[in-house]
């Protein structure tokens, strides 16, 4: 079957998913007041939009979830590259200490980190950051680990110092591996940001959706948890289109063929 | 992982003071900040207090019906989890593989749909009982295990199927001989991979509404403003992550002990089998954590129902011991 055809079935089956939706709950198969047609949900965002009401959230959202995320990826690479690097002892002490840092749920913190920090925006980027710190530093880690050797012995033979060999061979090779950290921190980010703004905040998408709830505002949710599910897509795939742009000639070269 | 296998299979003294020195740092780092004054002690009390206030709560019987509630719904969301996606994800790739690259978009979508999102949505449908969580929960879990099915039945090496044929098997031993040995790990990864997104969500949707377990008993100490009690489940809260995290590694090590490990974290060790006795252990485990746990979260239905505004804000349920 031809690829152009593949892509309209896809399309087909998503736009068959909304149109059952919306004759499911146009003709009161499921009830309209719990499942508003999707037509009233599209016009009801389109009118939010319009207000600026709906923007302003979002972009409000973006920015935790983006400093959050930044601040992640400025700690995160050049802490597991500089473990995994050079440190190789210091990596082995605190492996440990980092699987039990990893498991610290954020939210566990939350009252703690609200005690220093106060509560503005502080503590709800902190938790995004914290969150996301984790499975860049273990995959940059791991990425480091599996070079392949035999890589690596050639560039000694070539006469590459330390810091040639760690620019030209290791970080290269490693970078597919930190951009699979890269694309699950992503989406932990706009997961804890929801969670985040839900249990504490005046504003954003995930406070939008609690307050609608409590109004008993049924469209906004569904809007809201529409976005944020379009959101997610939206990030993943930029993830992956960087993922590619940037690792796609490496894969096959330098990573180690067990993996 | 080659360079490092020489070092990693010998569990030395050396080597484990190596790796437990960051760990027993950090603790004693906890320890004197605090009573040096180096960190205000209202804000971060001392390990040795956090920890016996823990053993005190522990040994007291307090805990056990938070941490069942919250283990019984991880448990209960898996199990409909998989219910649900590891028979569709075979029904789905065995029968018409072309159905699952045409859904893959949409399937993409709805995994992106986000769990807190979707529980106001799930409380209009299934009222705000334990139902709610349950399917969050689920709903978590769905998406790993039904990917990771549907990626483990495409990776099946076609060399065994195929020799397999040749060897006219049947069906059924097809299935259970090559299909399920190839899959079985990927499932397992699946649900692994639910088992942690769980964990963490349920401490998360805990703390946003409900009346019992580990996300409430933080947020309730929280919310009364006593620090200790935070840290003490903070600190049951990462052990059992932690356990949780090194039982799944275990579990896998025996079921697949024929699979390479590519861990991070783990070094090559030699593959073992289960004991009967330890499957029957696990076994009995999860069928205390079902039946326990299901009267647990009765049992905390009932204490707050029959609670007044005023038990509320007393932690633990009655024992209201304010300095």
């Amino acid at each position: 079957m031809s690829r152009s055809l593949k892509n309209a079935c896809k399309i087909i089956v998503i736009v068959v998913f909304f149109g059952i939706w919306e004759f499911m709950s146009r003709m009161e198969i499921l009830n309209p007041i719990l499942v508003p047609p999707f037509t009233d949900l599209v016009k009801n965002m389109w009118n939010m939009f319009l207000d600026g009401n709906f923007t302003k959230h979002l972009i409000i959202s973006l920015r935790r979830a983006g400093i959050g995320f930044a601040l992640a990826v400025i700690a995160g690479i050049p802490l597991g590259l500089l473990l995994g690097g050079w440190f190789k002892t210091i990596q082995k002490s605190l492996e440990w200490l980092m699987k039990i840092f990893s498991q610290v749920n954020p939210f566990v913190m939350f009252h703690i980190i609200i005690l220093i920090l106060g509560i503005d925006e502080k503590p709800k980027v902190i938790i995004i950051m914290w969150a996301c710190l984790w499975p860049i530093i273990t995959n940059t880690i791991l990425g480091i680990r599996n070079v392949n050797e035999n890589v690596l012995k050639a560039a000694r033979c070539f006469g590459l110092g330390r810091v040639a060999i760690f620019i030209k061979v290791v970080f290269p090779a490693s970078l597919p591996s930190i951009f699979t950290g890269l694309r699950l921190s992503a989406g932990y980010s706009v997961f804890m940001l929801v969670a985040a703004e839900m249990m504490g905040a005046s504003s954003g998408l995930g406070w939008l959706i609690k307050s609608s709830e409590e109004n008993f505002q049924i469209l906004n949710i569904y809007g809201a948890a529409l976005v944020i599910a379009l959101l997610g897509v939206f990030i993943d795939g930029f993830m992956q289109i960087l993922e590619k742009r940037f690792t796609g000639r490496i894969k096959a070269d330098y990573l180690n063929s067990e993996i | 992982m080659k360079g490092n296998s020489k070092s990693g299979r010998i569990f030395t003294l050396k080597n484990i003071l190596i790796k437990s020195s960051g760990v027993l740092i950090f603790i004693v780092l906890w320890e004197i900040a605090p009573r040096l004054g180096w960190a205000d002690k209202q804000f971060v009390p001392s390990f040795s207090e956090v920890s016996n206030e823990l053993i005190r709560l522990l040994a007291r019987g307090d805990l056990t019906m938070h941490i069942m509630v919250s283990l019984w719904r991880v448990l209960v969301g898996l199990i409909v989890a998989s219910l649900i996606a590891i028979p569709l994800g075979f029904i789905l790739s065995k029968s018409c593989p072309f159905l699952i690259e045409i859904l893959n978009p949409m399937l993409r979508f709805l995994s992106q749909a986000n769990p807190f999102t979707l529980g106001p949505i799930f409380i209009l449908f299934f009222g705000v009982g334990e139902l709610v969580k349950v399917s969050m929960i689920a709903w978590a879990c769905i998406w790993p295990i039904l990917f990771n099915v549907i990626t483990g039945i495409k990776v099946v090496d076609p060399a065994l199927e195929r020799s397999a044929r040749a060897l006219n098997i049947s069906h059924f031993q097809s299935f259970t001989k090559i299909l399920l040995p190839s899959v079985g790990p990927w499932i397992y990864t699946g649900l692994s991979t639910g088992v942690e997104i769980s964990f963490f969500m349920v401490v998360a949707a805990e703390m946003i509404g409900t009346s019992a377990g580990l996300g409430w008993l933080v947020h309730n100490a929280g919310m009364n403003n006593k620090v200790v009690w935070i840290y003490s489940a903070a600190v049951l809260i990462i052990a059992l992550g932690v356990f949780i995290k090194w039982f799944l590694r275990y579990t896998y090590d025996r079921l697949f002990f024929w699979k390479t490990n590519t861990d991070f974290y783990s070094e090559d060790k030699e593959h073992k089998r289960f004991d009967k006795s330890e499957v029957i252990f696990i076994i009995f485990m999860l069928v205390v954590i079902l039946g326990f746990g299901a009267q647990q979260i009765k049992r905390a239905d009932y204490v707050s129902k029959n609670m007044g505004a005023h038990d509320h804000m007393e932690l633990y349920k009655g024992t209201g011991d304010f300095q």
